[in-house]
């Protein structure tokens, strides 16, 4: 009777109260998902997420708050919870491309590659190529295959270009030089001996590759050949070069350990120039997959066939630090230093020490578009009074590069890029600029 | 069932949708989400499995090809399981500060991608997420897990660390890093993209200055004939000469220069053709004189054999007398 009575004239009130309060939640929720966006919009994810957070368990499922949630939550950093809503809200609808792109950025943001490729190929086009994001061949190389999924593999490429070089020599640009002795007479330099511009193509060929061995030891190797052809007056410093490396690597977590044999092959003008050989040990830290930081130690015979005295046992040290972050950009920055120590007794002034940093990055623009920069200053001093100029050697040395990448479809990169190198020499010979700008053509495979 | 009655169950349940939330951190875990084909087994008892819907220690959540869910634990942490998943909650305590933490969960198929919540903060060593073949420890809070048709286990971490073990050991996995298991014998093995920066490039190799000819002397430097003396006008009486050049002009044969180091191979009697061949300009050659030697009729004696030769001006006029 009670209970008739208390369900009769309670109960209903309860109702429309309850009715009632879920029409306020309603209302309140819409102006809960602008007040996200707005928060988002003003830059203040953070709070925006926090908010969106406390109902995410009410609402989870709603298209709308899944999207302010995807939004608020990738805009904070928060990426696994990004990936979370804009699963749901992909779920909800499944043919919605906004969805998709989000989503796709979002898998990004973590790594998850397999995620990304899982998607339509229309959205993939939308986002920033996984393998420009993730090997950025400008600056970083990797033995991996990106789809190898940690068994052994090789990588290849193959690249055509055409260039303009301002100084094909590396020579002085001028050819009247003031004698660094005061009250002698200056120097003339004949036309051969002056900055030589010209055309050029190249081509240049690569395989990059890790046989593995186990979870810990992997095989490492590098074969690159390039050959430039001048055109004009300047062909005769076409030139060939061919790189080669074979090493052991050991990898225990955060650290891996890479000695290396190398070898290389300069020749100018179908003549042999110099040849390279030595040892190259490195020591990677990775504080995660996206920092880490690198260290090397280099030991390298220089030999120059036809001008013994200028062989040198080059040995260098360095570390570097290097980011990648999580829309697709990368930057690094280094130091080294070492010397160049001359082989032949009585040669000093032919070998020098030196030290150098280097920067760069490289930034996404659109999906198929991304815009690299370095820049390079190396100071080497050299071991004493050279015996024609009577002064003691010193290159101040200064490289920048800019250019862009453009990948018209998957394993196809098209590269413009504009370089500028400034050697400030003490010795009128070597002082030089020289200005290279060249587009090439990449075929990966 | 009287209008009473309906009246009254009514509005029970709105009154229990108004509180779910509440009650459902009660349990385990609470399904905040679910797509497509996605159920429950409780002991014998299979049922679909909606968003609403507790889990407790035990239960299964199974996906089907299109089935989705997300879990969120009483603890914060969330679950996503991706299609054909067979998802157990082991063992879950929620210790609260008070009692033992547990989070304990198998994955026998499928994928999941997970969050930890406040047990893999407070306890770390008791959150585990155990697979056929490796057994997934953490450090940090965020990790994607997927066992592909061939039973194995990959693993990657989206935040902070993780650590996956198997019967060989254990290795672990940061951010963007990831791990493939083939098998509980074997280490995990890494399988993200190891990125590394070149070591700095030799100085170019054909850089004009750095030339050196076969007997080792820097520049390939021609010298030409020192300038003659020219008789008219005769020099000022108060200039004194210049000083003399710091390469002496060299004999006729192919001595080295002053200071230049040693050569490494003997000096030949006749200088090797260069690699292209070089004459010294119009413009830069000696001027006429008067008194011998006569001005060269193809190019000036040639001491050193230049790749890219520098020659050596004569001094402007009127030139002392020259030492030769």
């Amino acid at each position: 009777m009670y209970l008739r009575i208390w369900s009769r004239r309670v109960l209903p009130w309860c109702a429309v109260l309850a009715w009632g309060g879920g029409l306020s939640c309603a209302a309140r929720a819409d102006e809960l998902v602008q007040q996200a966006l707005a928060l988002v919009q003003q830059g203040q994810a953070l709070q925006a997420f926090r908010l969106l957070d406390a109902q995410e368990a009410q609402r989870a499922g709603d298209p709308a708050f899944d999207a302010a949630m995807g939004d608020a939550a990738h805009a904070a950093g928060q990426y696994t919870r990004a990936i979370m809503a804009r699963e749901r809200w992909l779920a909800a609808q499944p043919g919605n491309m906004e969805a998709q792109v989000a989503l796709g950025q979002s898998l990004q943001a973590v790594g998850d590659r397999r995620g990304v490729m899982a998607l339509p190929a229309p959205v993939q086009a939308a986002l920033i190529p996984v393998d420009a994001g993730h090997t950025l061949d400008q600056f970083l190389y990797s033995y991996d295959r990106l789809d190898a999924g940690g068994r052994s593999s090789l990588k290849g490429y193959v690249e055509l270009g055409v260039g303009h070089d301002s100084n094909a020599n590396a020579a002085p640009v001028v050819g009247d030089l003031q004698s660094p002795v005061p009250g002698t007479p200056a120097w003339a330099l004949l036309p051969e001996a002056l900055a030589t511009s010209g055309n050029y193509v190249v081509a240049q060929a690569g395989l990059r590759g890790r046989a593995v061995l186990n979870a810990r030891w992997s095989v490492v190797g590098t074969a690159v050949g390039a050959a430039r052809h001048y055109g004009g007056g300047a062909d005769r410093f076409d030139h060939t070069a061919l790189d080669g490396t074979l090493g052991l690597a050991w990898r225990a977590e955060r650290h891996e350990l890479i000695v290396s044999g190398q070898g290389s092959y300069y020749a100018l003008d179908g003549t042999r120039l110099r040849t390279m050989g030595g040892v190259l040990g490195e020591w990677i830290y990775r504080i995660d997959g996206f920092r880490q930081w690198g260290s090397f130690v280099q030991v390298l015979d220089v030999r120059y066939p036809d001008q013994a005295l200028r062989n040198v046992r080059r040995s260098v040290v360095g570390t570097s630090y290097s980011h990648l972050f999580r829309n697709g950009s990368s930057a690094y920055g280094g130091v080294y230093g070492g010397q160049e120590r001359a082989q032949a007794s009585g040669a000093d002034a032919l070998g020098h020490r030196l030290w150098g940093l280097r920067a760069g990055g490289q930034w996404p623009l659109a999906p198929q578009w991304s815009v690299f920069a370095s820049a390079d200053w190396e100071h080497r001093r050299y071991g004493g009074q050279d015996p024609f100029f009577a002064v003691t050697r010193t290159d101040r040395q200064a490289q920048v590069a800019l250019g862009l990448n453009w990948t018209p479809s998957p394993g196809w990169r098209v590269t413009p890029q504009w370089s500028f190198t400034r050697n400030a020499s003490t010795l009128p010979i070597t002082d030089y600029e020289r200005r290279v700008f060249s587009i090439t053509v990449r075929r990966e495979f | 069932m009287t209008s009473d009655q309906k009246y009254a169950r009514l509005a029970l349940l709105m009154g229990m949708v108004a509180v779910w939330p509440l009650t459902g951190l009660a349990a385990a875990g609470l399904v905040q989400f679910a797509a497509g084909d996605v159920q429950l087994r409780r002991g014998e008892t299979l049922s679909r499995l909606s968003k609403g819907a507790e889990l407790d220690g035990g239960d299964v959540v199974l996906t089907g090809t299109e089935g989705r869910a997300q879990i969120r634990f009483s603890d914060g942490g969330l679950v996503a399981l991706y299609p054909d998943s067979q998802f157990t909650v082991t063992r879950y305590a929620d210790g609260a500060g008070a009692g033992e933490d547990h989070f304990v969960v198998n994955l026998l198929r499928g994928g999941m991608r997970a969050l930890t919540g406040l047990i893999g903060k407070r306890n770390p060593a008791n959150y585990k997420v155990v697979t056929p073949t490796a057994v997934v420890g953490i450090r940090g809070s965020a990790f994607l897990l997927a066992i592909d048709a061939n039973g194995q286990v990959f693993v990657s971490g989206e935040q902070d660390e993780i650590e996956v073990c198997t019967q060989a050991g254990c290795v672990g996995v940061t951010a963007g890093e990831a791990v493939l298991v083939v098998s509980d014998q074997d280490l995990p093995v890494y399988t993200h993209t190891r990125a590394l920066l070149p070591v700095p490039q030799v100085q170019t190799p054909l850089l004009a200055g750095d030339q050196l000819d076969v007997q080792g002397r820097r520049a390939f430097v021609y010298i030409v004939p020192a300038p003659v003396p020219v008789p008219v006008p005769p020099p000022p009486e108060t200039a004194p000469p210049p000083a003399p050049v710091p390469v002496p002009p060299p004999p006729p044969t192919g001595t080295p220069q002053p200071g230049t180091p040693a050569p490494p191979a003997p000096t030949p009697t006749t200088p090797p053709p260069p690699t292209r061949p070089t004459a010294p300009p119009v413009t830069t050659a000696p001027p006429p004189a008067t008194t011998a030697p006569p001005p060269p009729t193809v190019r000036p004696p040639i001491v050193f054999i230049p790749v890219l030769p520098i020659i050596l001006r004569p001094p402007p006029p009127p030139p002392p007398p020259v030492i030769r």
